[in-house]
């Protein structure tokens, strides 16, 4: 071999490249985002003189968007330790769960069946294809000051298997975060050939999910529901619309049956 | 206003501020150059992937300082990306939690033929970074521009920062030491 020869690289693939491209403008658009609210908040505080309406207005803007600041639309790789110490959490409030529960909670399902992590925070699907499963959410925005970092639901039901080239939702899940905010959990499942799967809501934003043996999971702040999905599979990508089930609150008495605050 | 498809490079870091869509056609354009530049700098292909996104954020917070020599933003961007591996460490640190929020890709994983061709590249660029560690690291650096990144001197002597008489030089100084065992290339010959 030549010695200055080039050495061959292996060309990053379509995918990579355009998924790296949107991360970075999100990036991008995210620090102008922060500009703009520094900016606004320093504007407020010169306003004070002026007037007390203003300066409660700026305040109360950014101090409700940071609930739920760090989480993205789409997966990302999770920081070392973050799956293992969410399914710890998780696993063992399964397993224990407290005194007062309700009868029929899914206290065995603790197999692990897939996870999705947003930044700082994960969610956690157990027992996916058994007769009661579990999910738990973990995060920042999520934890009380009291250090409780995990809500866990019992959602129960057996999970629809859809066709190939399909997605399924199978649930949508209300749920308030401890300063009150809502946010909403989509679980369901893909046919075999779906490599990605991206949900379009009731608000026309699109969450990207995560997916695994044949299931998916996603979430997002607020309280909007899903009207399609674009799916991609290897002869290409589709939408689909979807009719999305009825939005299950935290109080429904039908499929869930009690929320555990961990280490409250 | 024309797509972001036809317009310069120079203009899309300019509009980057207001635009950051422009951002991303630049990186649609450059970034698997930028790829490969690094991964044959550091000789890791994932680490190389990290630091590409990692010139590009750094390249916007830089766009003011920006000089094109040619129409091409790429010698810049290799400018940028030496910088960026240079002091690595403290890159990856001031960009973790740009990074942690990189998608995991669906189809990321690789097949077996992927796999392969990937091990394969990771063993070649370890030995070709092996071979051109005898030379000096500012021999390397015209070696891995103009021999291997195939810049042309000027767009080299924008990158490093330094006269084109100098990427000659030192050019010629790394093929002297190889003499016996680098035929030259129709590549040098042409520069």
């Amino acid at each position: 071999m030549n010695v200055l020869e080039t050495p061959p690289i292996p060309t990053l693939s379509d995918f990579r490249v355009s998924t790296r491209q949107e991360h970075l403008v999100q990036e991008i658009a995210g620090r102008r985002r922060n500009r703009r609210r520094g900016r606004l908040a320093l504007g407020g505080g010169a306003f004070v003189a002026s007037g007390v309406t203003t300066v409660l207005l700026v305040l109360s803007g950014p101090a409700t968007a940071n609930a739920f600041a760090a989480w993205t639309a789409a997966p990302t790789a999770p920081a070392p330790g973050q799956i293992s110490s969410a399914e710890a959490t998780c696993a063992a409030a399964a397993a224990t769960p407290p005194p007062d529960k309700t009868a029929g909670f899914a206290t065995g399902a603790t197999q692990v069946s897939l996870v999705d992590t947003r930044g700082p925070f994960t969610l956690v699907l157990f027992g996916a294809n058994t007769s009661a499963i579990l999910m738990c959410v973990s995060g920042p925005s999520i934890n009380s000051i009291a250090q409780a970092n995990s809500q866990m639901r019992s959602v129960g039901g057996q999970p629809v298997l859809p066709q190939a080239g399909k997605i399924s939702v199978n649930r949508l899940q209300a749920e308030s975060a401890n300063d009150g905010q809502a946010y909403t959990i989509a679980e369901g499942s893909v046919g075999s050939d779906v490599t990605a799967a991206t949900l379009v809501l009731s608000d026309s934003s699109d969450v990207v999910t995560t997916i695994g043996n044949g299931l998916f999971l996603a979430w997002w702040p607020g309280s909007a529901v899903v009207t399609s999905a674009t799916l991609t599979t290897a002869a290409g990508s589709i939408t689909q619309p979807i009719n999305s089930p009825s939005l299950v609150t935290g109080g429904s008495s039908n499929t869930v049956e009690r929320s555990i605050g961990i280490g409250q | 206003m024309p797509a972001f498809s036809e317009v310069a490079d120079s203009d899309l870091l300019e509009m980057a501020g207001s635009e950051p869509e422009a951002i991303g056609e630049l990186f649609k354009r450059h970034s698997r150059s930028v790829y490969a530049y690094c991964a044959r700098r550091t000789g890791n292909l994932d680490l190389a992937e990290d630091l590409t996104s990692i010139v590009f954020m750094e390249a916007f917070r830089r766009r003011r300082k920006l000089q094109l020599s040619s129409t091409s933003a790429l010698p810049w961007l290799f400018g940028v990306a030496n910088n960026v591996m240079r002091n690595a460490d403290r890159s990856l640190r001031r960009y973790r939690a740009a990074l942690n929020r990189i998608p995991v890709p669906a189809n990321g994983t690789s097949s077996e033929e992927g796999a392969i061709e990937r091990f394969e590249a990771q063993e070649a660029l370890a030995r070709a970074i092996e071979a051109i560690s005898t030379l000096t690291q500012r021999e390397q650096d015209v070696v891995l521009l103009v021999l291997w990144s195939e810049l042309s001197y000027a767009d080299a002597a924008t990158a490093l920062g330094i006269p084109v008489g100098t990427v000659r030089s030192r050019l010629a100084s790394a093929r002297a030491k190889f003499k016996d065992s680098a035929p030259v290339t129709s590549k040098t010959i042409s520069q």
